[in-house]
C-alpha cells in the first residue's frame, strides 16, 4: 500500500519521463552538465555530481541542495509501412515530459562527503493513434523509473577521490497495443499491461587530477534488474454483433495478472576535462550503455491469454555509446555560459526498431547559463535533439510469432529545457 | 555589466530560435490520386451480389459499407454513393461463426431496408441474383431473368431498382463518368451451386424449358449490355467471371467426408447420383473415392455439410428435406424414384446415394470450366471492342489458389474457408478485405487503361471491422415481403445472391 501510494504520488508529481539518450535512458539530470552536452564526469563540481560522478562531491563543502527539472518536448513520426503505403505519414501525439531531480550533499569531514540523489534515469513514452497501421506493435507506451541513490565519497589523496553508492529504483510500465484476432473474428482487442516494480543496483565513481589543469573521471553504474510482479493485464473487447464470437473472445482474453522482468543496463563513463584558462574549461566524455541486457521481454500471465501463459518479444538491443563534448566560459565570478554537443548512437538494431521506442542516432546541441546569486545558483539550458532519419528496410518484427515487417522511416526530434537551482548552506 | 547582458540576451535569443524547431511535416501524407487532369465525380456500379456487397450470405449495412464499389468510391473522394442498405442481421440473415463449435449459424432477427428514402436512383446498382440479361431488362421481382427462366420471383430486384426502370437506365440517368460492370457470375453459379441441376445460361438465344419464354443467351445479352454501357461515354471497367469451383463453397465438405470415411475405415467410395439422374430409372452410378474427394475431382457443396453426418446411416433425411422444399409428401416424392431405398446406407449404397444436388461430378466440373471460358471470351471481346478496362477476376482467383494465397498490406490471404480472409462465411462472397482487394484490382485496371493513378485502398484499414452493436438503429420505412427472400444457400434454387 505504502509503495503504491508513493508511486502514485510521484506519478502525479512528475508524470513521466521520456525517450532520450540511447535506448530509453535519460541523462538530463542537472542543468549545468546538460548545458555542456552532458560532458561532466570529470568536472563534476556541483551538487549534481551525485548523479554524474559522485567522486566529485568531495569538492563540495557544507550542506548543498539541488532541485530541478527538465522539460522534454519530443516529436516523432513514422512514414510507412512500405508494404501498406510508402507515403503514409503518422505523427505520434505530442506530450511534454518533465522529469525532475533532487540532490543533497553534506561534507562530513574534509575528506568524507555523503550525498543523496533522486532522479528518473530511464523512461520512455510514445503515443500513436489507435487506428494507425502499427497498432498491433504499439499504441501507447509509458515506462517510468525513479532512482533513490545514497552515495558516499572519500578523498583518498588530495588529487584523488572515490565514491560508491546504492540505488533503489522503482518503476512503472504501461504498455498498450491492439491485438488482431485473425480473419475469422476480424476485430481488434485492445490490450494494456500495467505494472510497477522495484530493483536494486550500485554505482562507483572516481575523480583524479594528475595535474592542475587536467581532471579525469570515471563512473560505473551497475545494471538494475527490475521485477514487475502481479501487474494488471486488461483487454478491451468490442461488443460484436456475433454474440458467440464475443463470448469466445471474452473467454480467450481474460483480465488477469502479468509478471515480467526488465534489466536496465549498466553504464560505463569516462571523462576528461581541461582548464585552458581560469575562465575556459572543456570536457570530453565517453559513455557506454550496456543495452545488450535487454534482449527479450517476457511476460508471464496468471491465466492463459489467447491460450498462452507466456508472451515473449524479441528486443535484441545492443550496447550503445555516446560521445559528449562541453565548454564552459566564466564571464565573471557570477556568470558562466556553456555549450555542448553530443552524439548518441542507437541501441536498437535496425531489424528490431519498433514504434514503442522510435530511437536512433542523434545529434544534440546545448547552450546554457549559470548565474550565482549569493548562496543560490541558477543553471539553465536549452537542448535540441535532432535524430537522424532512420529508414528501416529489413524489419524482423513479429506479431504472435508471425513476421510483421514494419519498414519505413522514423523521424524524431525534441526540444528540451531545464533548470536546476542549487543552494549552498 | 553591459557585456553580461549582451551575452545573456544572445544566449537567450539563440535558445528561442532553436526551440522553434519542429518536426518537418511532409507535403505528402499518404499516396494521393493523380487523375492527370481528368475528373471522376459520378461513379455508378452495375453488377450482381458481388457488386452489391453481399457477404456471409446476406446484404447487410455493416458489410455493404465495404462493398467494392463503396471502397472504390471512397478512394475517389466521392461523397454521394448511395446503396440499398439493410439493417442487421441483413436480408437474408447473415451467417456467423460459432467459434466454440466451429460451425456456421444464421444470425437471429429480421433485417430491413433502411436507405429507401435515398434520392433515386442508387449509385450502387448491383442487384443480388442478377444475370447479364437482367441489367438491361429486369425491372421488378417478376420481370427478370430468373422469373422468366425458372418461374421464381426475385425480390432483390425491387430492393435495388425501386420501380424506376432497369439498372442500366438508372445508371444512364446519372450521367456517370465511371462505370464498373461485373456481371455474368450468376449465369453459371446457379448451375454450380445446384450441383448441376439448374442449367447455365446458354451462349446462344434459347427457349426456357420451364416457362417456354424466349430468352437471349449470354452472347447477345452481354454484347447488348456492353454496347449500351459504351454509349455512356464514361470510363468503364469490367471484370470477368471467376471459376466458381475455386471458392471454398466447394472445397470444405469433400475432404471432410474423405477424412470421415478414412477414420471409420470404410473402404467404399462415396456413391452419388450422377448428373441429373434422379433414380427414376435405376441405382446411382457415380462413385467418388477418398482421393477423388481430397483432390477435388468431385466437388461437394457447402450445403452438403448438413448431410455429411448421415453417411453410412439408413436415412431418408435428404428426401424428407427435398419433399418439404417442393411442398409435396415424402411418399409422393419417393413414388417418382422407384430405385430409392432409404433403408440402405446413405451415401454408400447406390440405392440411397449422395444426392446430385450436393455434388459436382467431373462432367459437371468440366461443363462449368467450359462455360466460364466461353463467357470470359465474350467479355474479353466486348472489353476489347469498346476499349473497357478489364480486371481478370478469373486469373486473380486462380493465382490465389495456385500460389497458396496473396499478400496484401502485409497480411497473407488465402482461399481457405473462414480463416483465409478472402471469402466470407457463405463460401462464395468476399469479406470486407476481400472486397478491398477487388477494389484495388479494379483500380489497377482503370489506372492502366486510362493512364491515371487512383491510390489503393489501405487493406489494413479495412481489417478489424466485424459488425459491432450500435445503440440507435435506423427506422424501417418500407415493408418488404421478407419471407419471399429465401435463404442464400438454398439447396435447389441456387438462389445465390
Amino acid at each position: 500500500m505504502h509503495k503504491k501510494l508513493l508511486m502514485l504520488l510521484f506519478t502525479v508529481l512528475l508524470s513521466g519521463s521520456m525517450v532520450y539518450g540511447s535506448g530509453f535512458s535519460i541523462y538530463e539530470q542537472g542543468a549545468k552538465a546538460t548545458a555542456m552536452g552532458g560532458a561532466f564526469i570529470a568536472m563534476s563540481n556541483d551538487v549534481t555530481a551525485v548523479f554524474y560522478n559522485p567522486a566529485g562531491m568531495t569538492s563540495l563543502k557544507g550542506l548543498q541542495l539541488g532541485l530541478g527539472a527538465t522539460i522534454i518536448m519530443p516529436e516523432f513520426s513514422f512514414t510507412g509501412p512500405t508494404n501498406v503505403d510508402p507515403n503514409l505519414y503518422t505523427e505520434a501525439k505530442k506530450h511534454i515530459f518533465p522529469p525532475a531531480h533532487f540532490y543533497i550533499t553534506y561534507g562530513i569531514t574534509d575528506r568524507l562527503t555523503a550525498g543523496f540523489g533522486f532522479y528518473s534515469m530511464f523512461g520512455l513514452g510514445s503515443d500513436w493513434p489507435r487506428d494507425w497501421p502499427g497498432r498491433v506493435l504499439a499504441t501507447k507506451s509509458d515506462v517510468q523509473t525513479f532512482s533513490f541513490n545514497p552515495v558516499i565519497a572519500y578523498k583518498v589523496l588530495d588529487n584523488l577521490s572515490v565514491a560508491a553508492g546504492f540505488t533503489y529504483m522503482i518503476g512503472s510500465v504501461d504498455l498498450q497495443k491492439s491485438i488482431y484476432t485473425g480473419f475469422a473474428a476480424d476485430t481488434y482487442v485492445e490490450s494494456e499491461l500495467k505494472a510497477s516494480g522495484t530493483g536494486y543496483g550500485f554505482n562507483v565513481g572516481l575523480q583524479y587530477k594528475p595535474m592542475e589543469k587536467l581532471t579525469v573521471g570515471a563512473v560505473y553504474r551497475h545494471n538494475v534488474l527490475m521485477k514487475f510482479d502481479d501487474g494488471d493485464a486488461t483487454f478491451e473487447i468490442p461488443q460484436l454483433r456475433n454474440q458467440k464470437m464475443y463470448q469466445y473472445l471474452q473467454a480467450a482474453f481474460p483480465n488477469t495478472k502479468g509478471s515480467s522482468e526488465l534489466n536496465f543496463p549498466n553504464e560505463i563513463g569516462l571523462g576528461i576535462a581541461y582548464a585552458f584558462t581560469e575562465q575556459l574549461t572543456a570536457e570530453f566524455d565517453f559513455m557506454q550503455l550496456g543495452w545488450s541486457s535487454y534482449d527479450v521481454l517476457k511476460i508471464k500471465f496468471k491465466e492463459p491469454v489467447a491460450g498462452q501463459t507466456e508472451s515473449e518479444a524479441v528486443k535484441n538491443y545492443e550496447d550503445s555509446y555516446s560521445l559528449r563534448f562541453g565548454l564552459e566560459y566564466k564571464v565573471n565570478e557570477n556568470l558562466a555560459v556553456r555549450a555542448g554537443y553530443l552524439r548518441d548512437n542507437h541501441a536498437v538494431p535496425d531489424e528490431y526498431v519498433e514504434p514503442t521506442l522510435p530511437e536512433g542516432d542523434r545529434n544534440l546541441y546545448s547552450v546554457g547559463l549559470g548565474y550565482k546569486l549569493g548562496k543560490v545558483t541558477f543553471d539553465a539550458y536549452y537542448m535540441l535533439l535532432l535524430q537522424d532519419d532512420r529508414t528501416i528496410k529489413d524489419s524482423k518484427l513479429e506479431v504472435n510469432g508471425q513476421p510483421f515487417p514494419f519498414n519505413g522511416t522514423y523521424k524524431g526530434m525534441a526540444n528540451m529545457f531545464g533548470l536546476t537551482m542549487g543552494i549552498s548552506l | 555589466m553591459k557585456y553580461i547582458r549582451l551575452t545573456f540576451l544572445s544566449v537567450l535569443a539563440l535558445a528561442l530560435v532553436l526551440s522553434g524547431c519542429k518536426l518537418e511535416e511532409p507535403a505528402v501524407k499518404k499516396t494521393e490520386n493523380n487523375l492527370n487532369g481528368q475528373s471522376i465525380t459520378k461513379y455508378v456500379a452495375l453488377g450482381n451480389s458481388l457488386t452489391a456487397g453481399v457477404q456471409s450470405g446476406g446484404l447487410m449495412e455493416d458489410f455493404q459499407y465495404y462493398s467494392f464499389p463503396a471502397q472504390l468510391a471512397r478512394q475517389l473522394g466521392i461523397q454521394e454513393f448511395g446503396q440499398p442498405t439493410v439493417s442487421y442481421p441483413g436480408i437474408p440473415n447473415i451467417y456467423e461463426l460459432d467459434p466454440f463449435t466451429n460451425s456456421i449459424f444464421q444470425a437471429q432477427g429480421t433485417g430491413a431496408p433502411n436507405n429507401t428514402t435515398y434520392p433515386k436512383p442508387y449509385q450502387n446498382l448491383g442487384i443480388p441474383t442478377a444475370t447479364t440479361w437482367d441489367l438491361l431488362n429486369a425491372t421488378s421481382s417478376t420481370t427478370n431473368f430468373r422469373y422468366y427462366f425458372f418461374g421464381e420471383d426475385n425480390p432483390a430486384v425491387d430492393l435495388v431498382l425501386r420501380g424506376q426502370g432497369t439498372a442500366f437506365d438508372q445508371a444512364a440517368a446519372q450521367k456517370p463518368d465511371l462505370v464498373t460492370l461485373w456481371i455474368g457470375n450468376n449465369d453459371i453459379l446457379g448451375y454450380a451451386t445446384s450441383g448441376g441441376l439448374k442449367p447455365p445460361t446458354p451462349i446462344q438465344d434459347f427457349t426456357s424449358p420451364v416457362t417456354g419464354v424466349q430468352l437471349q443467351g449470354f452472347q447477345s445479352a452481354y454484347m447488348a449490355l456492353a454496347g449500351k454501357v459504351a454509349s455512356l461515354k464514361a470510363k468503364v471497367a469490367v471484370a470477368n467471371i471467376p471459376d466458381v469451383t475455386v471458392p471454398p463453397f466447394f472445397k470444405v465438405v469433400g475432404p471432410k467426408i474423405a477424412a470421415a470415411l478414412k477414420a471409420a475405415n470404410i473402404p467404399y467410395p462415396l456413391a452419388y447420383q450422377k448428373g441429373t439422374d434422379s433414380l427414376t430409372t435405376g441405382p446411382a452410378t457415380g462413385q467418388a473415392t477418398q482421393d477423388d474427394l481430397n483432390n477435388f475431382n468431385v466437388l461437394v457443396t457447402l450445403v452438403g455439410g448438413s448431410y455429411a453426418a448421415d453417411i453410412g446411416k439408413p436415412t431418408g433425411h435428404w428426401y424428407r428435406d427435398l419433399a418439404a422444399m417442393k411442398g409435396v409428401p415424402v411418399s409422393a416424392l419417393l413414388a417418382t424414384m422407384p430405385a430409392v431405398d432409404t433403408t440402405q446406407a446413405f451415401g454408400l449404397h447406390p440405392q440411397n446415394p449422395w444426392p446430385s444436388a450436393l455434388i459436382l461430378d467431373p462432367t459437371e466440373i468440366a461443363t462449368i470450366k467450359q462455360v466460364t471460358a466461353a463467357y470470359n471470351q465474350i467479355i474479353a471481346a466486348a472489353a476489347n471492342q469498346y476499349g473497357f478496362a478489364l480486371f481478370d477476376a478469373n486469373k486473380f482467383l486462380l493465382d490465389v489458389l495456385n500460389n497458396g494465397g496473396l499478400m496484401a498490406d502485409g497480411f497473407l490471404f488465402t482461399a481457405d474457408f473462414a480463416t483465409g480472409g478472402l471469402f466470407s462465411f457463405d463460401g462464395i462472397h468476399l469479406t470486407n478485405a476481400g472486397y478491398g482487394i477487388v477494389a484495388n484490382k479494379f483500380i489497377d485496371a482503370i489506372n492502366a487503361k486510362y493512364g491515371i493513378s487512383i491510390a489503393h485502398v489501405n487493406i489494413r484499414n479495412v481489417l478489424g471491422h466485424a459488425p459491432v452493436l450500435k445503440k440507435a438503429s435506423r427506422p424501417n420505412l418500407k415493408n418488404y415481403n421478407l419471407e419471399k427472400m429465401a435463404s442464400v444457400i438454398d439447396m435447389l434454387g441456387g438462389r445465390f445472391w
